[in-house]
């Protein structure tokens, strides 16, 4: 049984480890563009919503609304003003741009919130417990998995539906095509990054909700991204979900057979899985939305 | 005057030249006179703390006390009949042991510093310099033993230039294992660590003293700073049924495992945690359950001791702090203050502050009262350190409208008697 809720905690913590990849994963699939900085977005999204939520009405949780808006705004802002000014065939300029923006924001962070842990208050939520088929489960947590579902379907159902959607799709395809039909790929670029940013966000907040974070965080949280999206196949939209839900229950089982182990054995599947399936798991499942 | 403009003639070009420029008696009026003061009568003091990176709360109040002693020292220090002009070179370490060497070159190297103040738990790469250059180092905020330990030392050899002066790694699980005796919980300790220098050292030391006291260990093992889940701790500690828990955890890790432990019904009676609640932030960071967390205490705004320096009490000291900052005082300021008490009553003592021998041999007889009790290098046991106290204390709610949400009182004194109770220790449970 204490297995059970091993793998059950495992599940919970891989929805949220899902959403921490997505942000990432939807920005590399449109624009092929490796935002490094995205593990201190999502830190500063934390800071956003730890600002916001005492005036949060209802309930605290609700917090991930404005903060989502706020970090959309900021994502159209950056890849406006920054990342569209050095899209190119060489992917280099963009990657030491974020780099220098990921350490522009964390040493902005300290230098303003200081290096304390800080966490979002969500009342007694967070201590909440129920009994499922003889196992014992957070509240919060099966909260975030929902969240992350939601996300994810809703994500999907709109690239799927809408013609935004179709516009994002068509632009992840091939730019240059699209422009011959009207499409100012930028603009697009600039809704897409926008959209990640937002993400990022809400998993930023629910991250501080569940744990705590600090401004030092971002590079822990920027491996778990990467590591869900290369697992899950870049680009893949329930690859990726599979992908932290991997990882996830991975790290729970070794640390309860090794607790010292940490992260380690999470990087071992990581390896392996790119070993044996470069591709990433949705390869087996061959469901891309994105890229042929 | 007419010295001093000598002097200013022999040391300075600079000013010899703008003197002659602006007329001799402009010069004489000019308040040149303290910047003229030649070599021979400044000192200098190095001061390394942690200012930033991983471990910097530590070092949160350290500039408020720093500009305390500036403000202290603006007319210079008279020692055996001469004044001197002090100077105080302040270094960030960055939390880093790299780069501590590097400060330690610099301010001895370079700077030539007539002794070097260390308030970080990393300074073993500052001293050891210090001890080959020859330059009197005093050193604070890490225990004896990883002191001792570092640079292959013992209590009977100690070093021939570094000091310290902290309390002992054995002396808090004394403290730890007397409290939880005392209270008449059951005696099942769940135990999880940071896997660090730190956290390692406490583990071995605390599961012999749990057997040694009877207690049964529940252990949850060492755990990496990147894991933000301890469902697998929450587990263990429930199914052992541990009644309290322990360890070295970081804030941020013990609000994740204070959360779940919460969701999965863990029955804790008292969470001893070193680390995470030695700042009223770790405690708050738990909302309304920061109430009744235990940790250990080595300064608090109730002692009655006074600062040498400026007679301040603990209370007026961390009053003022609390009121030219904004901020809740916090332990390590008691240190960062005491280790300025102890490098200038050593160079008073010393009769000759830029003799370096004189110095040294006035550290190691120093018996002094500061604010946070007694350092006492004369009477010690312990080459080179100067053991200090420490205690049990627990986090209490401070009533509705007060400024700050937590107060630290001192709950239990087993290896410091010296120390008055100041609240009875409570389970958990009484918080709720």
């Amino acid at each position: 049984m204490i297995w059970l809720e091993t793998i059950a905690n495992g599940i919970l913590l891989g929805g949220l480890y899902a959403l921490i990849g997505l942000g990432l994963g939807f920005a590399f699939g449109v624009m092929r563009v490796v935002n490094v900085a995205q593990g201190d977005f999502i830190v500063a999204a934390a800071f956003i919503g730890l600002y916001l939520y005492p005036w949060t009405p209802v309930h605290p949780i609700l917090v991930i609304l404005p903060v989502a808006l706020i970090a959309f705004g900021i994502g159209i802002l950056l890849q406006r003003l920054l990342i569209n000014r050095v899209l190119g065939h060489d992917q280099i300029p963009q990657i030491l741009l974020t780099f220098g923006l990921a350490i522009v924001l964390r040493n902005g962070m300290v230098a303003w919130f200081g290096a304390n842990s800080q966490s979002i208050n969500v009342g007694n939520m967070r201590f909440w417990g129920f009994n499922f088929l003889g196992m014992r489960l957070g509240v919060l947590p099966v909260v975030v998995l929902v969240i992350a579902i939601v996300l994810f379907a809703a994500l999907r159902f709109w690239l799927n539906r809408s013609r935004m959607g179709r516009i994002i799709r068509a632009t992840a395809d091939d730019h240059q095509v699209v422009q011959l039909l009207g499409v100012n790929y930028r603009n697009v670029y600039a809704v897409a990054m926008g959209l990640a940013l937002a993400l990022s966000a809400v998993a930023g907040v629910l991250l501080a909700m569940r744990g705590s974070f600090t401004p030092y965080s971002g590079a822990d949280r920027l491996l778990i991204a990467f590591e869900v999206v290369v697992i899950g196949g870049l680009g893949s939209f329930w690859g990726m979900f599979i992908g932290g839900i991997v990882l996830g229950v991975t790290q729970l089982l070794a640390l309860k057979i090794d607790p010292s182990a940490g992260l380690m054995y999470g990087h071992i599947v990581f390896f392996i899985i790119l070993i044996l399936s470069p591709q990433g798991l949705s390869s087996l499942f061959s469901m891309k939305v994105f890229r042929k | 005057m007419d010295k001093s403009f000598g002097s200013r003639l022999l040391t300075s070009r600079r000013q010899v030249i703008k003197s002659i420029a602006g007329g001799t008696a402009a010069a004489l009026a000019m308040p040149y006179v303290h910047r003229a003061i030649a070599a021979d009568d400044k000192i200098r003091i190095g001061y390394i703390d942690q200012f930033t990176g991983i471990r910097a709360n530590f070092a949160e109040t350290a500039p408020w006390v720093i500009d305390q002693i500036k403000a202290q020292l603006k007319d210079g220090l008279e020692i055996g009949g001469k004044k001197y002009e002090v100077e105080i070179l302040t270094r960030d370490s960055q939390s880093d042991p790299n780069r501590m060497g590097s400060l330690g070159n610099e301010l001895v190297l370079r700077e030539n510093v007539d002794l070097l103040l260390v308030a970080d738990g990393l300074a073993a790469p500052a001293l050891e310099i210090c001890d080959q250059n020859g330059t009197p180092a005093i050193s604070t905020i890490l225990q004896w033993e990883p002191f001792y330990a570092a640079r292959g030392s013992n209590p009977d050899k100690g070093y021939p230039w570094s000091f310290l002066f902290f309390w002992s790694g054995a002396d808090i699980i004394k403290n730890y294992v007397g409290m939880w005796g005392a209270s008449g919980i059951d005696k099942v300790v769940g135990t999880f660590y940071e896997d660090n220098d730190f956290g390692r050292g406490f583990s071995g030391g605390m599961t012999a003293s749990l057997k040694d006291a009877g207690f049964k260990e529940v252990q949850g093992g060492l755990f990496k700073e990147q894991v933000d889940d301890f469902s697998n701790q929450v587990a263990a500690f429930r199914e052992g049924g541990a009644k309290i828990v322990t360890g070295l955890v970081f804030p941020q890790h013990f609000a994740t495992f204070w959360g779940q432990a919460q969701q999965a019904g863990l029955d804790i009676e008292a969470a001893t945690i070193a680390a995470a609640f030695v700042f009223p932030s770790g405690v708050e960071v738990l909302g309304d359950q920061g109430a009744g967390m235990s940790t250990e205490i080595w300064f608090n705004r109730q002692l009655p001791f006074k600062s040498s320096l400026n007679g301040q009490s603990a209370n007026d000291f961390c009053s003022a702090y609390e009121a030219s900052t904004g901020k809740q005082w916090a332990q390590p300021m008691g240190y960062e203050h005491a280790i300025w008490e102890v490098g200038l009553a050593a160079l008073k003592n010393s009769g000759n502050p830029k003799k370096r021998e004189a110095v040294r041999d006035a550290i190691a007889g120093l018996d002094l009262d500061t604010i946070i009790g007694k350092v006492d290098f004369k009477n010690s046991k312990m080459k080179s350190v100067a053991n200090t106290w420490v205690t049990m204390g627990q986090w209490h709610k401070n009533p509705k409208g007060s400024k700050f949400p937590y107060e630290l009182y001192v709950t239990n004194n087993v290896t410091a008697p010296q120390v008055p109770i100041q609240k009875e220790f409570m389970p958990l449970s009484k918080f709720r």
